[in-house]
């Protein structure tokens, strides 16, 4: 019997032996174990942190271990002509990465590559790939970059007096803000438009969304708090209009590229009774491509400084939205036609990038999000979104809002007028 | 070549004469913990959960040291993901998940007549039946972390390996009520040799459950001819 016990038991220790170990799971807040030495290694470790971190594998369609085993080789081979030469094409780099990102359908998505071994004289080159920005490029509404558009948008708003409108108030300006680490600026277009009819519509145009930050300024003498008092001023005009004179509201958000999710507190909450969920966020919990958090409610509640109920009172809000429309400048849009009933949206398919970011010093929240060097570009930095975000139910990342009323600047000579027209025809007829 | 057959085939029915069955039904709590060689992130820890384990048994007596143990049960294998990096440390996954498991064990016994003791040693196969998860999610505005509780039944994805495989092995007392029933106190331990989880090509991240059972066993000895 001791024999056997014995044998059964050496038996079983063998197999205990039989576990495995598991592979280096990159963990992106880890950066002292980012170094690499070889083109392979660079790419092996960033195949795998988007393996474990990209939030959008139940939508996304890449075929991400094909990639991973028609590529492998092909860096290999960047390797040895390395070896051979002494350096490698930063040309040549660039159409690998776009052939391996190329077909990610994340819209924030920005991928930063360092050269490890430039031709002499183009060291300073990194490889810079925007997968959702090409894709955008190819739309057949496609007119200009977000930057050229935004300049085309302050053209017009510069010569909104001699478009024929009657402009009873208009406060413009740049405002500059700080947020944490965050210095940028952002410029308002506060018109006060009367009607024929005699009834006015408050109309606000932002170049980003950021108004939280900086309403959060208001009653101070800077910058800022100048920017803040337009903002007061648009949402003023909004809450204290009788409604026998308030016609309705005007958001504008065409060329508008983002911003601060806070945001909606003023542009929705200044219109809820009550908390609305207007989308759900989820992350990853794990390195499997589908280990997903459960979804989580956002919740949009009343906003405690300003308040109207456009709903009981029936007044119409439109936005205008573009293909220049992203992120923050197409979630608004999206989530105010999910939750008032009297929102109406004019314009064009948006941008498609509706998954929200956290900044990359955040790294510790998820396996996903923003990793690398984002200061200095050493080695590569990779801008993705940190979670992915469903708006009743739908995932629209690389797609976009599909406004109510759709009017293509490209049928209108590129003008930005006859959208604006159609917004004040909706509300004129309301 | 025959007759070496037909001898073994005798020999082997000349044993199951002496054999005697005995089947029964056991119930108890597990507590899984979770391997993973690369645990994901650093603020993540893995704790054991409990569980239930019911089900029924069978055993195979050949000799009053050693039989032959069988049981059928359906098994909690329930583990716990608890964040604890400082503002979300409410953050918390608990995985539920119900196995149907298969061990098959060498018993050795000793003791007296009435109170015996066991050692158990073997193998189990187990397919993984439903999962359902539990905890607290979070989500962000720019300026603060919120949170969300869920509990919910989990759809088995493609990175879900169902059927798993290991070691299973422990202790048990078992205690004759008379020549036709029995009690038993049962732990036994199941260590997984196949990972619950499918990784990628380049990405493997195995994952094993351990899990220790202890079980209350009452069981009904089926009367042979030889020992009635």
């Amino acid at each position: 019997m001791k024999k056997t016990i014995i044998l059964l038991a050496l038996t079983v220790l063998l197999f205990a032996s039989c576990r495995k170990e598991s592979d280096y799971l990159p963990y992106i807040g880890e950066s002292h174990k980012l170094a690499y030495s070889t083109y392979e290694e660079q790419f092996v470790f960033l195949w795998k942190s988007i393996s474990a971190g990209y939030v959008f594998w139940d939508v996304d369609t890449t075929d991400w271990d094909e990639v991973y085993n028609h590529f492998l080789p092909r860096f290999q081979e960047l390797d040895r002509h390395y070896s051979d030469s002494g350096y490698v094409s930063t040309d040549e780099l660039v159409n690998m990465y776009g052939a391996v990102f190329g077909g990610m359908i994340d819209h924030h998505m920005t991928v930063v590559v360092q050269n490890l071994h430039p031709i002499p004289g183009d060291e300073d080159r990194l490889v810079v790939l925007r997968p959702g920005q090409a894709e955008v490029k190819q739309r057949d509404y496609y007119l200009e970059s977000n930057s050229q558009a935004r300049a085309s948008m302050l053209s017009f708003l510069g010569g909104i007096e001699s478009e024929g409108y009657t402009i009873v108030e208009h406060e413009s300006g740049t405002f500059p803000f700080n947020e944490g680490a965050i210095t940028s600026s952002v410029t308002y277009h506060y018109i006060l438009f009367q009607l024929p009819d005699g009834r006015l519509v408050p109309y606000l145009w932002q170049s980003m969304a950021a108004f939280t930050p900086v309403i959060r300024s208001l009653g101070s003498s800077t910058p800022t708090g100048a920017g803040a008092s337009l903002l007061d001023h648009w949402l003023h005009a909004i809450t204290d209009t009788p409604r026998s004179q308030l016609a309705g509201i005007i958001l504008d958000n065409r060329a508008n590229n983002g911003g601060y999710q806070d945001d909606l507190d003023y542009l929705i909450g200044t219109f809820l009774n009550e908390r609305a969920e207007v989308m759900q966020t989820r992350y990853k919990e794990g390195p499997g491509r589908m280990e997903y958090s459960q979804w989580t409610p956002y919740y949009i509640y009343p906003n405690k400084s300003y308040h109207r109920d456009i709903t009981a009172e029936n007044i119409p809000y439109v936005i205008l939205c573009d293909i220049n429309s992203a992120s923050m400048g197409e979630i608004e849009p999206l989530c105010a036609k999910h939750v008032l009933p009297t929102v109406h949206t004019i314009g064009e398919r948006t941008y498609g990038a509706t998954g929200p970011l956290q900044p990359v010093t955040d790294i510790n929240l998820n396996y996903g999000g923003p990793f690398g060097d984002g200061t200095n570009y050493r080695g590569h930095y990779i801008y993705t979104s940190t979670f992915e975000a469903n708006f009743d139910g739908q995932v629209l990342e690389g797609i976009g809002y599909i406004p109510d009323q759709i009017i293509l600047r490209k049928d209108c000579n590129s003008s930005y007028k006859p959208q604006l027209d159609a917004a004040f025809d909706y509300i004129a007829a309301y | 070549m025959k007759k070496l057959l037909i001898i073994v085939i005798f020999i082997l029915l000349g044993r199951m004469a002496l054999a005697q069955w005995s089947v029964g039904a056991q119930g108890g709590v597990s507590f899984t913990s979770i391997d993973r060689s690369q645990a994901g992130r650093v603020d993540e820890a893995y704790n054991p959960l409990i569980g239930y384990d019911f089900g029924i048994t069978g055993s195979y007596t050949f000799n009053p040291w050693f039989a032959i143990r069988a049981d059928l049960g359906m098994m909690q294998r329930n583990h716990r993901m608890q964040r604890h990096l400082n503002y979300l440390s409410l953050v918390y996954t608990d995985h539920l998940n119900t196995y149907l498991t298969l061990p098959v064990m060498a018993d050795f016994s000793f003791g007296g007549s009435r109170l015996r003791g066991h050692l158990l040693l073997g193998a189990f196969a187990g397919y993984w039946v439903r999962q359902r998860v539990r905890g607290v999610t979070y989500g962000m505005t720019d300026y603060e972390v919120f949170f969300n509780e869920f509990d919910t039944p989990k759809d088995f994805s493609s990175s879900d390996r169902r059927l798993n495989a290991g070691l299973v092995g422990g202790a048990a007392l078992s205690y004759s009520l008379n020549n036709l029933f029995g009690l038993s106190l049962n732990a036994l331990y199941y260590y997984d040799l196949v990972s619950h989880y499918i990784g990628y090509v380049a990405l493997q991240d195995y994952r094993y459950l351990n899990t220790a059972v202890i079980t209350l066993g009452l069981s009904y000895h089926i009367p042979t001819n030889q020992s009635e």
